[in-house]
């Protein structure tokens, strides 16, 4: 239903995402994996058509056979919230302050044209107690300073399911939650996927949570797709030396044993990246090859950018 | 909330009853006799005495003072000295034209201020922009004693639209009275809506890259829709504020612009009290026009409760 072309998005001739391909089936779920500043976010917000300005992107992005990218914006404006929705990462801002609970989730639906005002704000009370929030009569009246973090998070998400859409893209979900928390939200969310069947972007740099909700796993590094595959072999089996880096920089349970292993370098300044493969200069396999050509697709068990290393045979 | 409201209203008597004392202070105790300085240098010792008989003036401070406070709630502010009239009724009719002239010059000052200014601000360093923001800048450099007289220059010597100046009372016919209101209140407005229109433009842009209006986008709001729904209460929470403050200067320019077109409002009665030496006309009408100031602040603050639900105090 999602397919990606070479979407590429530059901010003033400088590229931030290189040639991003990928296809999302109804359903499924893509998890996107990144440190920050590796382009997780732009891509979300170019899927959505809601890049900041200057930001221009290109290539291709059809959802259900539709090309988005040229659309006017007032047919963008049909499609965000009703075929696509987001969820933000921090809950405590992405509230308008001044309006009730109740009141934004039941915008989208009057907006889009299902259903009338009295109609929407029973719907938002029901969204309200499908996402599990407490006393949902009385909270829908409430504002969101008066809610607590992962409330706040469970009304976004009750916005951005209220119209039903076929792509939801949760851009960093749980990072600004409580741990505890993390894990009801993201067990909210995959019962929320489970039940209406939609497919999923989910956003985020921390590999247990992917790991936890992704059928397919995307690792980004400095606006390049690294590798990719089903999420099983990309974090069971990387072959790409930035994926094993970021594996072996997980910390594991038997953390007296030995030393943290960071991958060696800082992340490049987006601005001036290298024409070739972002990883070069951090990379034990990097050579001038690979500072100046941009790296083959290579595809196996998973698929890698990269000059040197190979996927594990499919 | 019910203690919230006490101790703003206390702060409230309390302001109000240090401007009076302050200005009971300068007008009566200070140096020189009042009696004295009312009928001028030519006046004759015996017709001193008689005024400052009249005028109570040998009975303690202490209780004149609590005398004119007194008479702000009983309506009993005295005889005017030059007019021959009771203060209170001669500012009630004043009124009649002062306030609907504030008030036309605020929604005027208002509309077009928070229109240009989420505008300009909508069209963000382009050049409709830039345009809004040159007219706004003139706007606050043009003295609008200035601005009155180009406005009786164009529009009533030059294309008749518009009475000169003068106003013809309410009672015969109240169409003719507001257009005699209309071009005042224009110049009264300008570097008032200049000033809300550069407020609002940055409240604005500032409101505008809030996450929350990104949310709104991804709702499926255009531009349009976002910012008169989800933008401009939140842009105009800090306008109000300055809205409160700019109110004293709309008092004090009432009192340029109803001189410039000779409006009998309480401005004008002020600059005439001045000018007659009248004494107990003037201490009663700077204590009004700072009671409405503070006053006017007051209720800003309240108004605040009802712009950002943020600051509602004792809800659940």
């Amino acid at each position: 239903m999602l397919v990606l072309r070479d979407l590429s998005v530059s901010f003033r001739g400088r590229p931030v995402l290189r040639n991003l391909s990928l296809d999302l089936a109804p359903g499924e779920t893509l998890g996107l994996v990144g440190e920050s500043g590796s382009g997780k976010s732009m891509t979300a917000l170019a899927l959505m058509g809601l890049l900041p300005p200057g930001f221009v992107a290109s290539g291709s992005i059809r959802l259900d056979g539709h090309e988005l990218l040229g659309l006017a914006d007032a047919d963008l404006c049909r499609l965000r919230g009703r075929a696509m929705a987001m969820i933000f990462q921090e809950p405590m801002t992405a509230l308008n302050p001044v309006l009730s609970v109740g009141a934004q989730i039941a915008e989208g639906l009057v907006l889009h044209g299902l259903m009338a005002p009295r109609a929407a704000r029973e719907e938002a009370i029901r969204l309200m107690e499908r996402v599990g929030l407490p006393d949902p009569v009385r909270r829908a009246r409430s504002y969101p300073h008066e809610l607590s973090g992962g409330q706040r998070q469970r009304a976004m998400i009750a916005m951005a399911i209220a119209c039903r859409p076929a792509l939801l893209i949760a851009d960093e979900p749980t990072s600004a939650l409580d741990v505890s928390l993390q894990v009801e939200i993201l067990a909210l969310l995959r019962e929320i996927r489970d039940e209406t069947g939609m497919a999923m972007i989910f956003i985020s740099h921390d590999l247990s949570v992917i790991h936890a909700m992704a059928d397919r796993a995307l690792v980004l590094y400095g606006g390049l797709a690294m590798e990719s595959g089903p999420t099983r072999h990309v974090i069971g089996r990387p072959s790409h030396p930035y994926t094993q880096g970021l594996m072996a920089a997980i910390p594991r349970g038997n953390a007296h044993t030995g030393r943290l292993r960071p991958i060696p370098g800082q992340v490049p300044d987006l601005s001036r990246l290298p024409p070739g493969c972002p990883f070069a200069g951090r990379c034990a396999l990097g050579d001038t090859r690979c500072a100046e050509m941009p790296p083959p697709l290579r595809t196996g068990l998973t698929a890698l950018h990269c000059h040197h290393a190979e996927p594990a045979p499919a | 909330m019910a203690l919230f409201l006490i101790k703003r209203l206390l702060g409230l008597v309390l302001t109000l009853l240090l401007a009076a004392l302050v200005i009971f202070l300068v007008l009566e105790i200070l140096p020189g006799d009042p009696a004295a300085m009312m009928m001028g240098v030519s006046a004759t010792p015996e017709s001193v005495a008689a005024l400052r008989a009249e005028l109570g003036l040998e009975r303690p401070a202490a209780a004149r003072f609590l005398e004119w406070l007194g008479g702000f709630f009983t309506g009993r502010l005295g005889l005017s000295y030059t007019y021959r009239v009771p203060v209170d009724g001669l500012i009630a009719e004043r009124l009649a034209v002062t306030v609907p002239l504030s008030l036309l010059a605020l929604g005027l000052a208002v509309a077009f201020g928070v229109t240009l200014g989420t505008l300009a601000a909508a069209k963000a360093h382009r050049s409709a922009d830039a345009i809004i923001m040159g007219i706004t800048q003139l706007g606050l450099a043009i003295p609008n004693f200035w601005f009155g007289i180009l406005l009786v220059l164009v529009f009533a010597i030059g294309l008749g639209w518009f009475p000169a100046g003068g106003f013809p009372g309410w009672a015969a016919d109240p169409m003719l009275a507001f257009r005699a209101l209309l071009l005042p209140a224009i110049a009264l407005a300008l570097p008032q809506a200049a000033s809300l229109a550069r407020i609002t433009r940055s409240t604005m842009l500032e409101t505008l890259s809030e996450d929350y209006i990104r949310t709104a986008r991804a709702k499926g709001l255009s531009r349009s829709q976002t910012i008169r729904r989800h933008a401009l209460r939140n842009a105009l929470i800090p306008v109000l504020t300055i809205l409160g403050l700019q109110f004293s200067f709309l008092l004090a320019g009432t009192i340029v612009v109803e001189n410039v077109f000779a409006l009998p409002g309480l401005g004008r009665l002020l600059i005439q009290a001045i000018g007659g030496h009248d004494l107990i006309l003037i201490k009663s009408l700077v204590l009004f026009y700072v009671a409405t100031a503070i006053i006017v602040n007051a209720l800003v603050d309240l108004a605040y409760g009802l712009a950002d639900p943020r600051l509602r105090v004792g809800r659940a």
